[in-house]
This record gives structure tokens, C-alpha cells and sequence, in this order.
């Protein structure tokens, strides 16, 4: 495989490119240290939307949407958050408040526009509802930012890939590389996880999301009291990939690690009970 | 022209003209106007099942998600039986008698291929899903005296598969791959 001149120097450049990242809207960054509360409220989010008047006009749309069917129009705010739920708000708030990072089109990758943003939320529909069969208590709604999350670094990562992502893939196939996670560290001196972890440092994230999005490869290798979550959403993220969201070329080309059954119990029956109610899930808010 | 598809609630509908029908997750479809496509995006673990009709030169195609309709309590089999192998492809070869394809469902009037059934890499059993389905979908082929005359399955790719009806291949393609026929 061929590998760039300097990776080390390749990694330098990326992490100095991380600092160009525009940082998270307040309203979101308020609305993520909330979720991670441990009892996050309805009062509270009303709250920091009620200031923001963009994301106010996004969730009245949302909660006016004809998926909710109601026959009164919802004009305000504390009606509109109780409607429809904590996973829309921060989906939304996630997705205008991190300017257009979503709507990249990850052509390192070889992804098509809107690719990223679909597989990201298909993950994180994904680990919201893997969260409940947690072995111990997995909260399903930072899950479901975790999910939506994750990948934030191949934001970055995707320009510096170039055209390589096809050499990757031979390499992977000829048993050259093991996978794509390790062909990035390879190539570039980092990949799209610790990456992603930078630029959630970054933006002053809860840390448990900077450990999910660091170690969302590597569940191992997470500390110990994360293991539970970052597990919940390397599953969550392995469930989006084989349903066919993925963001290119790097899609399936990752490992699963089977020690996910110390956290996650699932038989399965369940599994697939999983993949058709993400399906239906997904097809209820993806537009 | 398309033929009307009977089962409205649960098939894609395509304006008529449109020359390119879209096959997503649990939803079939079959044409026999020459020129006229079947596509279907991203198979990942799931598989798309290929049934070509010798004699009148129909050609159907369904998105099987999972071997099992069994698992679902919500009635998912009735309303989208393409999702799973032990719907999907009565169901398609039901269509497909009702444009026309009548006759004894045999080999020599029916040929079948598959593709997808891709996986991450992984050891777990359960995670399997993509080889479950291609092994659902051998038996129910079985089961009709049908097997697959050509199948691209498994591995780490995730397939975008489509055909031209009159045409004999199937193309398939992947991000960062070329183009390959089967
Ligand atoms: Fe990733
Ligand atoms: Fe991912």
C-alpha cells in the first residue's frame, strides 16, 4: 500500500486543521451538557431554545409536521419540546447548530452528498434503541447524540484522504491492511475517531461523547466506566453500515467486536426485531 | 408502459415513462418493457433476489432485509413482504404470474441471481445476517425447484445492483470500486 511521504507530518496538518472548525452554536453546546445531566428536563431545554429564535422556527416546524397529525397548530415552544421528544431536539439543534459540517460531502470518502448526515442518524437511531438492552443502564438519549456524532471527524479527515480510498480498499482486500481504521492511522498518522475526539474537545463536549466518538473502533480501549455506551454506539454505528448507510468506500471495511455481549444483551430474535424497528424509525424521521 | 402494480399499499409506484424503478429496503418490483431498469442502492446485508422469465422477458427484483418474517409481531410480513426471504419471493413470483408469467414455475421458464449478503468484519454468529439471508433465500428458491445461476455475495462491499430489462447481466457497483456484471 502505498502510504503519503509523512504521516507524521499528515497528522500535524490535520490537527492544526481541526482548529479551523467552527465552533457549536451556544444553544447547542447547552442543549449536549443537558442530555448529560443525570435527569435531563423538558424545562430546561425549552429554556435555551426559547433564546435562540432559529432553532425555536425548526421545532415548532418539526412539531407542526404532519407526522404528528395534530389538528391545532402548536405555536409555542413548551408544547412543541414535550411533543416531540428529546432525540428530535438535539437532532435538530445538532444540525443547524454545527453550521453545515453534516452536509459535507465526504468525496475522500468517495460519499455522496447527504450520505453522512443519513448514516449518522441512521446510527444513532440505531444505538437509542440497542441502549435498552443494555446490561446495566445505558442512557438512550445520549446514545443518540453519541450516534449522530461519531463520525464528526471524517469531516476533516475526508479532504486529506485524496484519492486513496481505492488503494485502501485493495489493501484491505489483498489482507495488506487489516481495516480502514487502521489504513488511516497508516496513511495519515491518525484517524477519523481521534480526530473526531480532537474536534470534540474542541467544541467543549461532555466527555462522555468524547469518548464514545474517540472510541467508537476501539470499544475496548475505552475507560472502563464508558465501556457500557461507547459499546451501545460501535453497535449502533456496525447496524447502520449493514442496513447500507454508510458514508463510501470505508463502509463494512470495520471490525465488530463480539466483546459487546459484556454490556449488550441481545439474542437474535431481538436483533432483528432491532434492525426492522430502526428501519420504521428511521423512515419516520429522516427528511 | 409499467404494468399496474396490484398491491398498492406496499409496492413502489413510479409515474409511468419514469425509465429507472427504485427498489429500497423490503420493496419489489418486475417490468417487461425493454430499456425500462430495476435498481436497487446499498445492499449492505441485505439481498437482492433477480428472477428473470424466459418467455415473455420479465424480470423482477426484490430487497430481502431479513430471512424471517416470524420475528415480526407488528404485521411488517402483510405490509411489506419483500422485507423478508420467506415473503419475498412468493410474493415477487406472485407479481410477476400476474403480468404474465404463468406457467409451472420451473428452471427452464424461470432463472434466478442474487447479490449482497455482505457483512462488517466480524465473528460474531449473529451478526451473520447477510449469509442467514442468502441461506433463507437458497431454501425458499428450493423449495420452488429454483436455484441461483449466479451470485455476488458476502465479503466487506456494499452493492448497488441494477438491470436493464432485455439485457442479460446485472451490473453491480461499490464506492471506490469498478464497475463488475453478474
Ligand atoms: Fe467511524
Ligand atoms: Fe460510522
Amino acid at each position: 500500500m502505498e502510504v503519503m511521504k509523512n504521516p507524521k507530518e499528515t497528522a500535524r496538518k490535520i490537527l492544526n486543521a481541526v482548529k479551523t472548525v467552527p465552533v457549536l452554536s451556544s444553544s447547542a453546546g447547552r442543549i449536549l451538557q443537558i442530555i448529560d445531566s443525570s435527569n435531563p428536563s423538558i424545562a430546561a431545554l425549552v429554556n435555551i431554545i426559547r433564546n435562540d429564535s432559529p432553532l425555536t422556527a425548526n421545532i415548532l416546524k418539526a412539531a407542526n409536521s404532519a407526522f404528528y397529525g395534530l389538528r391545532s397548530e402548536v405555536s409555542s415552544i413548551d408544547q412543541a419540546v414535550p411533543l416531540i421528544g428529546i432525540d428530535e431536539v438535539v437532532r435538530i439543534a445538532l444540525r443547524s447548530g454545527v453550521s453545515d459540517v453534516f452536509e459535507k460531502e465526504l468525496t475522500g470518502y468517495k460519499g455522496v452528498a447527504g450520505e453522512f448526515w443519513k448514516h449518522d442518524l441512521r446510527a444513532a437511531i440505531a444505538s437509542h434503541k440497542i441502549a435498552s438492552y443494555g446490561r446495566i443502564y445505558i442512557s438512550p438519549e445520549i446514545a443518540f447524540t453519541g450516534g449522530l456524532l461519531h463520525d464528526i471527524g471524517k469531516a476533516i479527515v475526508s479532504s486529506y484522504l485524496g484519492d486513496v480510498s481505492k488503494k485502501i480498499v485493495e489493501a484491505i482486500d489483498r489482507g495488506v491492511v487489516k481495516d480502514f481504521h487502521e489504513a488511516e492511522k497508516r496513511l495519515l498518522g491518525v484517524d477519523h475517531a481521534m480526530v473526531g475526539f480532537e474536534v470534540a474537545r474542541h467544541w467543549n463536549l461532555p466527555e462522555i461523547l468524547q469518548n464514545i466518538i474517540r472510541y467508537h473502533h476501539t470499544p475496548s480501549e475505552a475507560p472502563e466506566m464508558f465501556k457500557p455506551i461507547v459499546y451501545c454506539v460501535h453497535l449502533g454505528d456496525i447496524l447502520a453500515m449493514m442496513a447500507g448507510y454508510g458514508t463510501g468506500s470505508d463502509t463494512l471495511y470495520y471490525p465488530l467486536d463480539d466483546r459487546y455481549s459484556d454490556f449488550i444483551d441481545l439474542s437474535e430474535d431481538e436483533l432483528h426485531l432491532l434492525i426492522l424497528e430502526i428501519d420504521e424509525k428511521f423512515e419516520q424521521v429522516n427528511y | 408502459m409499467y404494468e399496474v402494480i396490484i398491491e398498492i399499499n406496499f409496492c413502489i409506484l413510479l409515474q409511468t415513462g419514469d425509465p429507472i424503478k427504485i427498489i429500497g429496503i423490503g420493496d419489489f418490483g418486475a417490468s417487461n418493457s425493454t430499456g425500462d431498469t430495476l435498481k436497487t442502492f446499498a445492499l449492505g446485508s441485505c439481498v437482492a433476489v433477480i428472477i428473470s422469465h424466459k418467455s415473455t422477458g420479465t424480470i423482477g427484483m426484490v430487497h430481502v432485509a431479513l430471512p424471517d418474517s416470524s420475528i415480526s409481531r407488528t404485521g411488517k410480513a402483510k405490509t411489506k413482504p419483500g422485507y423478508f426471504a420467506d415473503t419475498g419471493i412468493p410474493t415477487l413470483l406472485k407479481h410477476m404470474r400476474s403480468m404474465g408469467c404463468v406457467g409451472p414455475v420451473s428452471k427452464s421458464q424461470f432463472s434466478v441471481k442474487i447479490a449482497g449478503g455482505a457483512s462488517v468484519l466480524s465473528c460474531s454468529d449473529i451478526f451473520q445476517i447477510g449469509r442467514k439471508n442468502v441461506y433463507a433465500i437458497k431454501n425458499i428458491l428450493d423449495s420452488y425447484g429454483l436455484n441461483p445461476i449466479a451470485a455476488d455475495i458476502g465479503g466487506n462491499i456494499s452493492r448497488t445492483v441494477s438491470i436493464v430489462i432485455g439485457s442479460e447481466k446485472i451490473s453491480v457497483t461499490s464506492p471506490a470500486r469498478e464497475e463488475w456484471k453478474l
